[in-house]
């Protein structure tokens, strides 16, 4: 079973370290990257490229020096790369108009307000994860136990 | 036709139609002259005192839209139209007396032909002409100050609520608070009975937290990686907690279980770590909005150091301001007599500004720069941006009221923050002012020792 990729994108370590030890039970089917800031996660998506890595789910805060996370998720909607890549977007403000404009132009698959449950971001996660094995037609089996059951269901009838 | 034509043709309807001492009547205070649906067959025209005009939905004296003075007419409508009925009660407001005609009213026009109502015609009509405008400059009045009203309330009621919001949240802050440190004590004595190796770590987390960005940690993951032989989640770990090489790992066949285990206490008190600095970052802001709140509902002056309310403000903004860079100088400074809350409010409308400009320009590296030194009378206090600055025409507009450039979008304004900024510094006898052209813009304020 090849593991798949979760990218996490927040300018703040702490917000990063917080995530990292609520996905932690999806450490036997998934690896992390970790990134501080929009431009430091193109570096990392050039070389999930290079290596050939499936990315399944990108977690992206909104609000961020430089880049923010509605700008960057825009322009990776527009990478051919990462075409199955789910996207989901943290904001600690959630504002009618960004929330249109990341969801239209972006095409965000979900966003969650700060602050977060872990159970909530848990389930989220694995929805975008099954929607992505099967998107891509990867053999689901292998990931069965993080798989969200629901969504599976509703690939498998259809 | 003009004021004096009309008071010349009032004259001489006067001394025709109303000098009959027999159709005159006094009225004392509070006497009912017209009552409203009742029939009406005359034309009073008041000799002296007022009337009002009582009405079901006329509630209060501001409201009053009909009044009457000397030398205006009473019951027009009632005695010109048809019907002939009242359309509003009229009662004297002081001690009054009129004069009046009624429809048997013989003519004694000048001229032949003219009949009673093309006599009187001209000089009703001017009367009617300045009710109607009594009756509009009451009604933008009220609106005007209704509005002045509203925004006062909005802005009390925001007060209010932010003080309510930030005692609440600083309950919950208290308790996130206190509980991280009670634990982060507690925990590592108890580690540190069981076992030196946890407690070392612990500490290491607890103490400074992840001290390496997510790109140094992928750089020292890769060559731990390699050096080790280790699968990549361990190396990351191994990464992050950032082991000093006084330390001896033990050998490969242990090391994963070690790393997995170091890890989890390093995690521990890395958990601390954060739990407190969030709590302080948190309770920092809560104590700002405080502070902003306190301005709005009239605390009591006190010694107020420059500097703290500066920061203040800056913390308060903290957000928006990631992304400027803020240069600050502040020299030694006295304090000065003042209300805290009110001097945050005016740097952070200031600096709110400022932000608020460079965002919407998209200035190229944002920068705010405030600056404050001691003169002998008094300090000096400057906020620089960068921005596009004010174009010159409106420079002689920004402190005026509901003056604002900023009318869609989400960052609307209310055209307030200046107003709000001159009229607390001018209340501490201080000065606001500014310069603006593009790329430099200076709002200076001067506050009195
Ligand atoms: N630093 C600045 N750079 C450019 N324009 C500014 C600056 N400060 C103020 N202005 C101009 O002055 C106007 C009035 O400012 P003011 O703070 O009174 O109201 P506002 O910011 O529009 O609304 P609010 O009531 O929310 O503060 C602004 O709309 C803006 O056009
Ligand atoms: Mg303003």
């Amino acid at each position: 079973m090849e593991k798949l990729t979760i990218l996490c994108i927040d300018d703040q370590r702490d917000v990063l370290a917080a995530l990292r030890k609520d996905l932690e039970s999806l450490n036997e089917f998934c690896r992390f990257e970790f990134c501080e800031s929009a431009d430091e996660a193109e570096e990392v998506l050039d070389e999930l490229d290079a290596e050939v890595i499936p990315l399944a789910v990108i977690v992206c805060d909104h609000i961020m020096p430089g880049k923010n996370g509605v700008e960057f998720l825009i322009e990776f909607n527009g990478d051919a790369r990462f075409e199955h890549t789910r996207k989901f977007l943290l904001t600690g403000m959630a504002t009618h108009d960004d929330t249109i404009t990341a969801i239209n132009q972006a095409q965000i698959n979900h966003y969650i307000e700060k602050p977060w449950e872990k159970e909530q971001i848990l389930e989220v996660v694995k929805i975008l994860i099954t929607e992505f094995v099967m998107s891509v037609g990867m053999e689901y089996q292998s990931y069965l136990s993080i798989l969200h059951q629901q969504t599976l269901y509703k690939y498998l009838r259809t | 036709m003009n004021k004096k034509q009309n008071e010349e043709g009032l004259k001489r309807l006067v001394a025709t139609y109303f000098s009959d001492p027999a159709k005159r009547l006094k009225l004392e205070k509070g006497d009912v002259l017209l009552e409203e649906g009742a029939v009406n067959d005359r034309l009073y025209l008041v000799l002296q005192g007022s009337f009002i005009a009582n009405n079901e939905n006329i509630e209060d004296e501001q409201q009053q839209l009909f009044l009457a003075t000397k030398d205006m007419f009473i019951g027009v409508i009632s005695f010109f139209s048809r019907s002939s009925i009242c359309v509003a009660t009229i009662v004297a407001k002081e001690d009054c007396e009129v004069a009046f005609i009624d429809h048997n009213q013989r003519n004694k026009a000048e001229k032949e032909g003219l009949s009673l109502i093309e006599q009187f015609m001209p000089v009703v009509v001017f009367d009617l002409f300045q009710r109607q405008q009594r009756e509009q400059q009451i009604i933008f009045e009220k609106e005007h100050t209704l509005e002045k009203l509203y925004q006062a309330k909005k802005l009390a009621s925001l007060g209010q609520m932010a003080a309510g919001i930030a005692h609440e949240l600083n309950n919950a802050i208290a308790v996130v608070s206190r509980n991280a440190s009670w634990l982060n004590e507690h925990v590592g004595e108890m580690f540190l009975q069981e076992n030196e190796e946890a407690i070392r770590f612990f500490q290491m987390g607890s103490e400074t937290g992840q001290s390496l960005s997510s790109r140094e940690i992928r750089v020292q993951a890769k060559a731990l990686q390699n050096k080790y032989d280790l699968d990549e989640d361990a190396a990351r770990k191994l990464a992050e907690i950032n082991v000093p090489s006084t330390i001896k790992l033990p050998p490969l066949e242990q090391l994963n279980d070690f790393i997995n285990r170091s890890h989890r206490y390093w995690e521990l008190g890395a958990s601390f770590h954060d739990l407190n600095i969030a709590a302080k970052h948190a309770s920092h802001v809560v104590g700002s909005v405080k502070a902003l709140a306190a301005g709005s509902s009239g605390i009591h002056n006190g010694h107020v150091s420059i500097q703290e309310s500066i920061d203040e403000a800056l913390t308060l903004l903290s957000s928006p301001l990631r992304t400027i860079s803020v240069r600050l100088k502040i020299r030694e400074l006295p304090d000065i007599l003042a209300n805290k809350g009110e001097l945050v409010q005016v740097w952070t409308n200031l600096i709110k500004n400022a932000i608020d400009s460079l965002k919407q320009s998209g200035t190229e590296s944002p920068e705010v720069y405030i600056s404050a030194k001691p003169r002998a009378t008094y300090v000096s206090i400057r906020f620089q941006d960068n921005g596009p600055g004010i174009a010159k025409e409106e420079q002689g507009k920004i402190f005026q009221p509901n003056f604002t450039t900023k009318e869609k979008g989400l960052d609307f304004g209310l055209g307030l923050g200046l107003t709000i900024c001159e009229r607390i510094i001018g209340n501490y006898g201080g000065e606001i002012s500014v310069k603006s052209r593009p790329g430099k813009t200076v709002f200076k304020i001067k506050l009195p020792l």
